[in-house]
């Protein structure tokens, strides 16, 4: 139960929280950066598709690890990881005459990084840690880091006080006495700065990265309650320890954040692959969802999620129109087996039916495209329409040549669609079947429900908030879903195979 | 509702002074924040019913209590205003409303509902409102009311079936922690339901419960009357006896309800970037309390469709009541638009 003075403390913080920023050296990383950095810029000239960018959106990543939390180099690149990018970059060298130095230098720095046990970021906190006292986090800005950094903390200061949390949990009511953010302020959402819940905030970052903790204004006409103007969401008071470095001074955290690029997504949707040249395509909504995972859903009218809402009474578990997603809401996604979840658990309820049912799906559907390419769908449509398929229409025409899609809800639908494509004769028994598969979809679509009902039942809203996602097991090898919190929804669509859909991927960029 | 009012004649206010809670050390004030955060829901509450419509975003280190204590400020500056109008203008616009309007008749300490069915004229008592509370088929019971006796009377919204035989409501006594608060005004009335409702946007569960829990204390001649927030707020569907004067929507609703649109309710707080971005369309003509969370996280998104609201459609600033000090981790923004848009 919280209590009018616990949030007054919230408010008390802000009238005297501290800043200190503090600039550390380290010369090794520095020069990884700087090698990766050069590079990086020349990848801009290289073609979308190029095979160089796979690999340096996982050296970019390396580097942001390395700047965003106190870990020992070999903790955010093993040996082996780096051996084998190593032969992956040695076997294209011959191939790029101009970044063939660059290349070099950047496995050399590597190396040398690797070799060079020093965590300056750690010492630096551990060091102000001791001194200060109390009871103390180190913050990192993405969540997939917090594991490895308590690791850290745990076996190197295990009773001092201090621990490491995730800047998305920085929302409730516990309150620190201080919190190290590791890497530049910009890497971390506002309010971990303007909304502080520490008296006291210690930026620790390298000094070759340009920037400057700062509390910006909320509004364009930010009043106090007194009616001042403010520049600022709070007065902070800043000192800086050190200085910045003279080598590389001037990357700009955004330059460094993993970026979410779209050619990168496309190119890693294309190597998971896809079931067959038969395979539809859709128009897929991309979702940012917490820590950098990316899904892509299908974006078509009529396409429902599954989703979390603890606003709802009853149970949280729900269903959301895919176009009505917006961020803040918990998509439910497959994390173990294949994306569609449901369709695995109606195959098993199926049995040995089951690779015959869906060959005999899959062949009316392949019919249907078939006569939608050569002749079109306005054509396709007028001839439904003759043979008594009354809804067809061009969304109702889509939806039925999906994948995605069972089969018509209305018999003479159906019946008109094989008349079309030739498989009247075949009427009673492809009906059959699809009623077959539809019993085992709502049959397998409501063990998962009932599950999945059960376990969110357990969870607690606030927890999940502060987390951003969380993960639910299924029993009899249903696998795994996890929560994941969407944190944008992109603009652009890709256009993607059925198959890539509803499957988390993080993309290094 | 907001069509029949009559304006203010004069002004009881209340007083905040001593308004506070209990810590460890005993009766404490208000903090800053909290108190300002009253006096915010007070200002709206206050302005006149034709005053333009006012926006107001306000940026917090934490949303918790922060909706509870603005919608205090609401209901108690709603309440004022019941209890400060001109019998005679408000008997004389209860007069002018078509026989049939539904309205709720205060008898003793029961609530009942009512029609009106015209006026008389008494040899004594001069002319008088018919508020019939039975059926006709049973008699049709009427009470006949003149002008002292109109505060009895509540417009509410929509139609009303009267029953054959009708009991009322029991009205549940103003706790001690309402009689301080809303002091020098009655209280007796405050327990009925609110001619000026406020309406809360919000998760409900999670509101509902901090109500509950955030305990108040108001001070008077040595005497501490302690009690939950939710005795002021009055919510509906938690409030056990007598009427109520919140009303709390829950934010993950398709569109608000549609009898809450009709009532036309003065102001409307919105808790959390999401009510607001979601809902904001659903109350373009009351007044707009925007409680937006720093820690949330559509917060940024939220706070830049109030900035583009106030480029596309302020009118003129807002001054907000001033707070004796600043106070750190609050931040406003706050303008006017014309109303009828």
């Amino acid at each position: 139960m919280r209590s009018l003075q616990e949030i007054d403390r919230l408010y008390s913080f802000c009238a005297a929280v501290a800043v200190q920023q503090h600039l550390i050296t380290h010369a090794a990383f520095e020069a990884f950066s700087r090698s990766t950095w050069w590079l990086t810029r020349e990848m801009n000239t290289l073609p979308p598709h190029d095979p160089l960018r796979p690999l340096f959106g996982q050296l970019r990543r390396v580097r942001f690890d390395l700047a965003a939390a106190p870990l020992p180099a070999t903790v955010a690149l093993s040996l082996e990881a780096a051996s084998e990018l190593e032969s992956k970059l040695r076997a294209l060298e011959p191939a790029y005459t101009t970044l063939r130095v660059g290349l070099e230098q950047l496995v050399e720095d590597m190396h040398a990084l690797l070799r060079d046990p020093a965590n300056p970021m750690f010492e630096r906190i551990a060091d102000l840690h001791l001194a200060a006292g109390g009871r103390g986090a180190v913050v990192v800005a993405a969540a997939r880091l917090l594991a490895p950094t308590q690791r850290v903390v745990v076996e190197s200061l295990p009773d001092a006080g201090l621990g490491a949390v995730a800047a998305s949990s920085l929302r409730g009511t516990e309150v620190y006495d201080v919190l190290y953010l590791a890497g530049p302020a910009r890497w971390f959402p506002q309010h971990v700065i303007s909304a502080p819940r520490a008296p006291s905030i210690v930026v620790v970052q390298h000094d070759w990265i340009r920037d400057r903790p700062e509390s910006l204004p909320s509004f364009i006409e930010s009043r106090g309650p007194g009616g001042v103007p403010r520049t600022a969401a709070l007065n902070l008071r800043l000192t800086t320890s050190g200085s910045p470095s003279l080598n590389l001074y001037g990357i700009t955290p955004e330059e460094l954040k993993p970026k979410l690029d779209l050619t990168v997504l496309s190119e890693s949707q294309r190597l998971l692959g896809h079931s067959g040249v038969d395979e539809e395509a859709v128009e897929a909504t991309v979702l940012r969802l917490v820590d950098d995972i990316v899904v892509l859903m299908d974006g078509s009218d009529g396409s429902f999620a599954t989703v979390l809402d603890f606003e709802r009474g009853g149970s949280p578990v729900g269903r959301m129109q895919v176009r009505d997603i917006e961020a803040g809401v918990f998509v439910v996604l497959r994390t173990e087996g294949s994306g569609d979840y449901v369709l695995d658990v109606a195959n098993q309820l199926l049995g040995e039916r089951a690779a015959e049912a869906r060959h005999q799906q899959r062949e009316w559907k392949r019919s249907l495209r078939r006569a939608i390419q050569t002749r079109g769908a306005d054509v396709v449509i007028s001839e439904l329409q003759r043979s008594g398929a009354r809804r067809a229409n061009p969304q109702n025409l889509r939806n039925w040549a999906s994948e995605r899609n069972i089969s018509t809800d209305d018999r003479a639908d159906f019946d008109g669609i094989l008349h079309v494509t030739g498989l009247a004769h075949r009427s009673e028994e492809l009906w059959a079947t699809m009623q077959t598969i539809r019993r085992a979809h709502l049959k397998a679509g409501a063990h998962i429900r009932r599950q999945l009902i059960e376990r969110a039942g357990k969870v607690e809203p606030q927890e999940l908030q502060l987390a951003g996602h969380m993960e639910f097991s299924l029993e009899d090898g249903g696998g795994s879903l996890t929560a994941y919190r969407v944190e944008e929804v992109r603009p652009e669509r890709l256009t993607a195979f059925a198959s890539q859909l509803d499957r988390p991927l993080r993309i290094d960029g | 509702m907001t069509d029949h009012k009559a304006k203010t004649s004069k002004v009881d206010r209340v007083d905040l002074d001593t308004l506070g809670f209990i810590s460890e050390l005993g009766w404490a004030p208000l903090p800053p924040w909290a108190r300002y955060l009253v006096n915010v829901g007070l200002f709206v509450a206050r302005m006149e019913a034709d005053a333009p419509l006012a926006r107001i975003g306000i940026a917090l280190p934490s949303r918790h209590f922060a909706s509870h204590l603005v919608a205090a400020g609401v209901v108690l500056g709603g309440y004022e205003r019941e209890e400060s109008r001109a019998p005679e203008t408000y008997f004389k616009m209860l007069l002018d409303l078509p026989e049939g309007t539904a309205v709720s008749l205060r008898s003793g300490t029961v609530l009942k509902k009512g029609k009106i069915v015209g006026s008389r004229n008494h040899v004594e008592y001069g002319t008088q409102l018919g508020v019939q509370v039975e059926e006709r088929s049973s008699g049709g019971q009427t009470s006949w009311l003149h002008a002292g006796l109109s505060n009895r009377v509540e417009v509410l919204p929509g139609d009303v079936t009267l029953p054959k035989h009708q009991k009322g409501l029991k009205i549940a006594a103003a706790s001690g922690l309402v009689e301080e608060v809303v002091r020098p005004l009655d209280a007796a009335r405050f327990t009925e339901n609110a001619e000026e409702l406020c309406v809360v946007v919000a998760r409900r569960t999670p509101f509902v419960d901090e109500a509950s829990t955030l305990m108040l204390a108001a001070r008077s001649a040595g005497a501490i009357s302690a009690g939950a927030i939710t005795e002021l707020l009055r919510i509906q569907g938690d409030a056990k006896d007598g009427g109520f004067r919140t009303v709390v929507t829950p934010v993950s609703a398709k569109s608000p309800p549609k009898n809450l649109i009709d009532l036309g309710p003065t102001t409307v707080i919105f808790e959390g970037p999401v009510s607001y971005l979601r809902w904001r369309h659903g109350f373009e003509q009351a007044h707009w309390i925007v409680l937006l969370d720093r820690t949330e996280p559509r917060f940024a998104e939220a706070a830049a469709q109030l900035d583009a609201d106030f480029i596309e459609r302020r009118t003129d600033e807002l001054s907000l009541p001033p707070a004796t000090s600043e106070i750190a981790g609050l931040e406003l923004m706050a303008h006017r638009e014309p109303r009828g848009r």
